[in-house]
């Protein structure tokens, strides 16, 4: 399970699963985005 | 990649949960892997049952970012068969961001969207008439001409 991380104020999920967890309950879509930090 | 503008950011956040996977960790290797990831930036529209509905690759400035996940996230709606959603997201797109790159594939749909709500001919044909009006060289217009 991941936690969640703050860039301004978006608070990114670091987890798919409890992305898709969250899009059930608030009937959002899930934006995943794959990074690689610089 | 991050998201500093007030814009982005509220798009994000009144459409989405955003979930952020860095490639470059071990233990993330079963997502990269379950997602085919290859190159960043590289963003997904998933579904509540993690289908992916909408894909881009690239780093895009913030305004072309902003029409790109609209139109992105019509796209996941229409595909949801979620017209009225889809139909706002795509007027949103075409009316705050009508030069990006994706306005004409918002258009494009926007006159799909129409159509498969409707069953009217006419919508399509009225949106992809708009569509070679307002965008003549885009590529959707060269989809939308089936002569």
């Amino acid at each position: 399970m991941g936690g969640s991380s703050e860039a301004g104020t978006l608070r990114w999920l670091t987890s798919v699963d409890d992305a898709v967890t969250q899009a059930k309950s608030t009937g959002k879509l899930v934006l995943l985005d794959f990074f690689s930090p610089t | 990649m991050t998201y500093p503008q007030s814009f982005v950011q509220d798009i994000i956040n009144d459409y989405c949960v955003p979930v952020q996977v860095n490639n470059t960790i071990d233990g993330n290797k079963p997502v990269i892997e379950r997602f085919r990831h290859i190159w960043t930036p590289d963003l997904r529209v998933l579904d509540e049952s993690a289908l992916e509905l909408y894909h881009w690759n690239g780093y895009l400035p913030p305004a072309e970012f902003a029409a790109r996940l609209l139109a992105g996230l019509g796209f996941a709606r229409l595909r949801l068969r979620q017209f009225e959603a889809a139909e706002g997201l795509y007027a949103d797109a075409l009316r705050r961001f009508p030069t990006t790159f994706a306005a004409p594939e918002a258009q494009y749909f926007s006159a799909v969207t129409g159509y498969r709500k409707t069953g009217e001919a006419n919508a399509l044909l009225h949106g992809w008439h708009e569509l070679e009006k307002t965008y003549p060289q885009s590529e959707w217009t060269a989809k939308q001409n089936f002569d």
